[in-house]
């Protein structure tokens, strides 16, 4: 038995009182706030374990640091799992979470949050005035995509970011008829593609983390 | 907690005495509650239920439910007292401090034994 599962079980246990909690609350907006607090946990510690090696101090720093990053990844696939698509109900809420995946390296992520920026900038979601400046904040990660030949969303990251950066005109066309009649089909309909979404998305963070821990420990 | 309502009297906000009530136990309150889930003892339901209040008023929940999931290992210090809680011998829950303000996860899950994981 490895020596840190006494820990995990615990943290486990930790993770699904907390999610009890959730349950028992009866509130998306706290429940989807918790789990963009998760991820961006994930993305800090992702952040520190691409450091050079040089820049730990000690090796064993650097393997508490991985041990510490598959916890996590076993708290936010639990969330997921237990939260469901319910979990980001709120725009603001989506926006956070297609940042924090457009941020990693991983361009399955990457994807796939262009996919969702793409359901989302059709006009199916009603993005309020107030989240306007979150769309401004992806601009700059869309462009890298769109720059890189590479990603396969490349061409609709380009599209996005032209979407957002002519939102000013083409939504308020759209603004008035068609709002609430899309606010609440959309509303469904992004519930549904976020529990597709969540499935795909965390069942390749659950298989990589659990292989890089396979790696860590028999290395 | 006070807010000014007239130059003579003030309003008592009961939600905030709450808030400043159970800030300082909260961790204890959560871990007393995940101990009680290990063991069903009967103290489980109104301990969520106070804990659940808890989360209900307080505008930093996200933050602080966020904080008791993650690992430890780099931010889950012990404030206060470092108590942890544990199926007692005899039945019901038992508290027992813990030593140096870091908790010790391997003696509280050898010590939940009804928590069983193969």
């Amino acid at each position: 038995m490895p020596e840190w599962l006494p820990l995990n079980l615990l943290l486990f246990l930790q993770a699904e009182c907390v999610l009890e909690l959730l349950d028992g609350l009866q509130n998306d907006a706290l429940a989807g706030d918790v789990f963009l607090c998760l991820l961006e946990e994930v993305s800090r510690v992702r952040r520190e374990l691409n450091k050079e090696t040089s820049q730990w101090d000690s090796q064993e720093s650097a393997f508490e640091a991985s041990e510490y990053q598959f916890l996590l990844l076993q708290t936010v696939v639990t969330a997921s799992e237990r939260l469901g698509s319910a979990v980001l109900s709120q725009p603001n809420q989506v926006l956070k979470f297609i940042k924090s995946m457009l941020t990693e390296a991983d361009a399955e992520a990457a994807q796939l949050s262009v996919a969702l920026l793409v359901m989302i900038l059709s006009g199916q979601v009603e993005i309020p005035r107030s989240d306007w400046g979150l769309l401004d904040e992806l601009l700059p990660l869309l462009e890298t995509l769109s720059n890189d030949p590479q990603s396969p969303a490349g061409d609709a990251a380009k599209h996005c970011r032209i979407s957002i950066a002519t939102r000013d005109k083409a939504w308020s066309a759209k603004a008035g008829s068609q709002e609430a009649e899309a606010a609440s089909k959309g509303d469904v309909q992004m519930r549904e593609i976020m529990k597709v979404y969540f499935c795909s998305l965390y069942s390749c963070m659950c298989f990589v983390s659990q292989l890089e821990s396979y790696l860590g420990h028999s290395a | 907690m006070f807010l000014p309502h007239s130059s003579s009297t003030c309003i008592l906000i009961p939600y905030l005495q709450v808030l400043s009530a159970l800030t300082p136990v909260i961790l204890h309150l959560f871990r007393l509650f995940c101990a009680a889930t290990m063991g069903k003892a009967n103290i489980r339901v109104k301990c969520r239920q106070v804990v659940m209040s808890y989360f209900r008023l307080a505008p930093t929940a996200a933050s602080d439910l966020t904080n008791l999931m993650i690992p430890p290992s780099h931010l889950m210090k012990t404030t206060a007292l470092p108590l942890c809680f544990m199926p007692g011998a005899s039945g019901g829950l038992e508290v027992r401090r813990a030593i140096g303000a870091w908790r010790d996860f391997e003696q509280e899950v050898s010590s939940a034994s009804p928590f069983h994981v193969n």
